[in-house]
């Protein structure tokens, strides 16, 4: 097919004089290869807008999760003795959502980032010696994405590296992939409860639910971070 | 429009990157209450119906279907936000909405987009086999609508003839991807 993209790009931004549109198209008319050609332009440009639209979507997703997360009913990573308070909320919200059983919702509302508790910004280092942890704070994910996954390939990542690259990919709701890191961190990891935990979340955000409630009665059992929540998300399965 | 909301229109105009986020910080809490009052959405629906309502606000300035506004810039978002909320509600039978209140809607709002395409989607999803930098010269080009100059002093390329040399290749080797996986029929 012959390229006639810089020809369609002047066209529809009307940049072509009143003759040569014309010639256009009457062209577009007659010409079937020319019109197939311009249907092809056409399709391509608005695949690359929608591309565009959802990039801008999952930052202002991550945004969202990250600087408004007031609304969120749980806050796992506090780690705050809200026994009491988590038990009387329980009762509640088995009532909510019982009625209907919306998964997605219940992701929703517990699904919430996990924050950089490995090197926390510091103001007085330069923005290109930021580390990627630092970087996930600033909610570069998709830079953490491109990075980490390179080095993925040469499997080279650390627990660490691995739990935050399947949490930048939480957030860029890409779940499939955040599942096989977290699958990946080791029993012996500082991070090994809390991918326990996501994991479990990610299942249920794609419908695993067998595999969710089984994974949650793992962490009640080991009953260390995460077991209450991990109750609480259980009776609502 | 008072000279703050015109700070804000310059900025998403001008496509500085902060300029969403300080747009989505500004009116987020405000639209999110009317929306969850008026449409009985839920706070995480209000959210996402905010979310697309900047988006096409963003779009539709940077690529000039708003030269200038009208009303105010949070009437126009608004009113963005309405349109989607009307199409979602319908969608989800929560609500009958009438075709003529809907269609009024849409003319009142001009084109919010963000609708439903398969195709679309599915060239969108290819982009992300193109990898870099074909993703963001293309995505810069015709999303964000910026010129080759300015894209060649973004990406770091020596002119702007560079530069559209480039997505002319990216441009192209989509178009491979895309004929490869749709039949003539199917276009």
């Amino acid at each position: 097919m012959e390229d006639h993209s810089e020809l369609f790009e002047k066209y529809i931004n009307g940049n072509l004089s009143k003759e040569e549109t014309e010639v256009f198209e009457s062209k577009l008319t007659a010409d079937p290869s020319f019109n197939e050609a311009f249907k092809v332009y056409g399709l391509l440009v608005d695949g690359i807008i929608e591309s565009g639209k959802s990039s801008l979507k999952k930052e202002l997703v991550a945004h969202e999760a990250l600087s408004y997360p007031s609304t969120k009913k749980s806050y796992f990573y506090q780690k705050i003795a809200a026994s009491v308070l988590v038990v009387l909320a329980l009762s509640a919200l088995i009532l909510n959502y019982s009625a209907s059983k919306d998964y997605e919702a219940i992701y929703a509302d517990y699904y919430e980032p996990y924050p950089n508790i490995i090197d926390p910004i510091n103001r007085s280092i330069d923005y290109n010696d930021y580390s990627i942890y630092q970087q996930y704070e600033l909610r570069n994910f998709e830079e953490i994405v491109n990075k980490l996954t390179i080095k993925a390939q040469e499997n080279i990542l650390s627990d660490a590296e691995k739990f935050y690259l399947a949490q930048s990919q939480l957030v860029l709701k890409n779940v499939d992939l955040a599942i096989l890191n977290l699958k990946e961190i080791s029993k012996e990891s500082n991070f090994y409860l809390a991918a326990q935990w996501y994991l479990a979340l990610a299942y249920i955000k794609t419908e695993k639910y067998e595999k969710a409630e089984s994974l949650l009665d793992q962490i009640i059992d080991q009953k260390e971070d995460f077991s209450k929540q991990a109750e609480i998300l259980k009776n609502l399965l | 429009m008072n000279s703050r909301e015109k700070a804000f229109f310059e900025l998403l105009k001008s496509g500085k990157e902060d300029g969403v986020i300080k747009v989505y910080d500004t009116f987020r809490a405000e639209f999110i209450q009317w929306c969850m009052k008026d449409f009985s959405t839920r706070e995480a629906d209000a959210a996402d119906l905010f979310q697309d309502s900047v988006i096409a606000l963003y779009y539709n300035i940077r690529n000039e279907r708003i030269q200038e506004l009208t009303s105010s810039l949070k009437t126009y978002l608004f009113a963005i936000g309405r349109n989607l909320a009307l199409k979602k509600l319908k969608k989800e039978s929560r609500m009958i909405v009438n075709d003529e209140i809907l269609a009024l809607s849409k003319a009142i709002v001009v084109d919010d987009s963000l609708e439903d395409n398969d195709k679309k989607r599915v060239i969108a999803d290819l982009m992300n086999e193109l990898g870099e930098p074909c993703q963001s010269i293309l995505k810069l080009f015709y999303f964000h609508n910026f010129s080759m100059d300015a894209i060649a002093s973004r990406l770091g390329y020596k002119n702007e003839h560079v530069a559209k040399s480039q997505k002319l290749r990216c441009f192209n080797t989509l178009k491979k991807l895309t004929l490869s996986h749709f039949n003539a029929e199917d276009i």
